[in-house]
Order: structure tokens, then sequence, then C-alpha cells
């Protein structure tokens, strides 16, 4: 397991949601719901992916429909880290 | 041979999914090699889980101590081991279009057990079954690109194989994956997730939806039981992921990095499925109209 801030881990999940998305990082709010981008599962499971290097722990790849912004989502995943 | 018109599946579609290699499934497999959503109680196994999903099926389609039943999509045999050593079967016979099942099978050397390569449309018994199970092949029954007619037309045409070759008074345990009711087929088609799943994982596939089966089976088959367990086959892909991540290195020296990068993405969008209700995984039990 790899020690991460919160808003390191926010950050990684600006950018790739947006790479999934191909907007610009600025253009993500974190504290929009996944809902309001359209977050599909191929998107869920590929962030899911890119928290589990960053971290260095396996993730369910439903935590994106069970913490349904980039701010739930990076608030969780620093409690557990 | 069946006419294209009512095919399923490919052969060729088939083994590019399940005769990728004995060895790699039997790593993140239990040792059943049993490759569908188990039944899961709390403490279980992965093993204990996938015996309970098969006692479930035999006990459903009645049968125990049955002279002849037929496993429709036998996989590795795990059905029909059971229903020789454990439930008093004096003949199992199991379909599968994949030659590596086949001859895993084979090389159990089990008595009472034939396995045949051959899809259900083809195959001509001598005899009626007493008692039909079918676990995990139903999806493979229509094909991505079948329009909603031709797709029912499919099924219907599977019930009444199933309903001309299983006894009066017979059963038979069906166990499937299908698009959930949340979505239409139309919003699933379209998804990457979908895609995806439909070009590099499952060809020539596409599942059914719940509605479909039932209307399929009408005058022919009564459903006497049906439940969605869509969160048990969540927790057995999530089971499998495990095994095979644990199992890494020996799977990518079987197989490769691709395919092991593949099969990990199709059984995390899998687990995202079943528990976001993408997907569901029905267990129905129907009993045969007529004499």
């Amino acid at each position: 397991m790899i020690k991460r801030s919160v808003e390191e881990i926010r950050q990684r999940l600006v950018e790739e949601l947006a790479k999934e998305l191909e907007l610009a990082p600025g253009e993500i709010s974190p504290t929009e719901p996944f809902d309001r981008y359209g977050l599909d599962s191929m998107a869920a499971v590929n962030l899911t992916l890119s928290m589990e290097t960053l971290l260095g722990r396996e993730l369910s790849p439903s935590l994106p429909f069970k913490y349904r912004s980039i701010e739930a989502l990076a608030s969780h995943l620093g409690k557990l880290n | 041979m069946m006419s294209d018109s009512m095919a399923g599946a490919s052969r060729e579609a088939i083994e590019h999914h399940y005769d990728i290699s004995n060895d790699f499934y039997a790593l993140w497999l239990d040792s059943t090699m049993t490759y569908s959503g188990a039944l899961w109680k709390e403490g279980d196994s992965l093993r204990d889980a996938q015996i309970r999903k098969i006692d479930h099926h035999i006990f459903a389609a009645k049968a125990q101590a049955r002279t002849r039943v037929l496993d429709i999509g036998c996989g590795w045999g795990g059905v029909m081991k059971r229903l020789t050593t454990e439930s008093g079967v004096s003949h199992a016979v199991g379909l599968t279009l994949s030659q590596n099942q086949a001859l895993w099978i084979a090389e159990m050397n089990l008595s009472h057990v034939e396995v045949r390569v051959e899809s259900w449309a083809d195959h001509v018994p001598s005899q009626c079954y007493d008692a039909m199970i079918s676990i995990g092949a139903f999806e493979h029954f229509a094909r991505f690109t079948d329009s909603d007619e031709s797709r029912l037309a499919k099924y219907r045409a599977f019930f009444s194989w199933c309903h001309q070759y299983l006894a009066p008074g017979g059963r038979l345990s069906l166990q499937t994956f299908a698009y959930g009711s949340r979505a239409t087929r139309e919003k699933s088609h379209s998804s990457r997730a979908t895609r995806f799943l439909a070009n590099e994982i499952f060809r020539e596939t596409d599942p059914p939806q719940f509605d479909e089966v039932v209307r399929a089976a009408n005058t022919r088959f009564e459903l006497e039981s049906a439940s969605n367990d869509r969160l048990g086959y969540a927790q057995t892909c999530t089971e499998w992921l495990r095994r095979l991540r644990n199992r890494a290195d020996e799977a990518r020296s079987l197989v490769g990095d691709e395919v092991v990068s593949r099969y990990q993405k199709y059984l995390q969008l899998s687990i995202f499925a079943f528990e976001t209700g993408q997907l569901e995984l029905w267990r129905m039990t129907f009993s045969r109209i007529g004499d």
C-alpha cells in the first residue's frame, strides 16, 4: 500500500476522469456527481484501475457507483489509505 | 447441422473463449472447474458455493437417482461428476462446443458420463431424458446482431427442443445471466463495456432479458420458480479476480500479458455490472407441460 493524501487522490481522479471524457482537467468539478458526466462502467473500471495503481491496493470496481463524485470517492479512498 | 438462422455462438466463437487454455482457467476457477455464478452462504469457500449451486440445480431439476440426465453446456464437467458420483444418476450426458472441455472431462475417466462436442440443436438422443440442467449456456444462444424477433425465435427453438426430448413430468433447471431491467437493450448495446465484452470476450453472444426467457418457454414449460442472484455472481467474479491476480505470473506465462489484462478487465466490468444491476443472474426452474 502506498500512502497518498486526499489532495493527491483528488488530483489523480480529476486527471483520469478528464482523460476518460476527453475533457481538459479544468473542466472537471470534483463535487459534480459522476452521473452528470455520463460516467459509464468502462470509465468506472478505468478510474478504479488508476486508483489501484496509485494506492498499491486492490479496490472494488463499483466504488464510483457507491461514492458518486470525485470528492466523495477521494474522501473514502483517503480514509482507506 | 443446425441451420444458420437458428445458430447461436459458433463453435469457433465458443473456442475463442473457452479453449484459451485449461491450465489458465484452472489457476483461478475452483477445483470443480465451475465457470458460472456460485450460490453463496456465509463462510463459504468458492468451491463450497459452486457445489451449493450445482446441488441447487440437481434438486430443482429433480435429477437425483434418475436414469438419464442431460447437461446442456456442460463446461468442464462439474455437474455431471456430481450427478453420477453423489446423486445416484445412472447416465449423464453433457453437451459442449469446446474441444478442450471435452478432453478435460474425458481425462477424468468418469463412469456413467458421456460428453459430446455438439450443439443441443444437433443432438438427437435415442431416448428422452428424465431431467435437464443448463448453466451458463443460454447466454450463447443468440448473437449480438440478432433482431428481437430472431432472438426470441432461437429461444423458442431451444425450449421446443427441450420439450421434445424431456420425458413427461420432467424439469429443466436453467441458469443464465441477463441484461438488467434498469436499461433498454439498445442502451446496454451502446455501452463501451458491452462492446468490449461482445468483441473481446464472448464473441457472437448476446444475453437475454428475463422476460424473453419466460416468453420463449410459454406453452411448453411452466415457470415454477425464478430468482435473481446478481450479487452472488458479483461475489463469484470478485473471487475469480482475486485468484487470477494471485496467480498472475503463472497466468501470463501460460497465455501472455494481453490475455491476462483482458480477463482482469472483463472480470472487473462484470463485478461492476452485477453489483449495479446492469446484469442479472437468473436461476429458473421449468416443468414440462403435457404428456
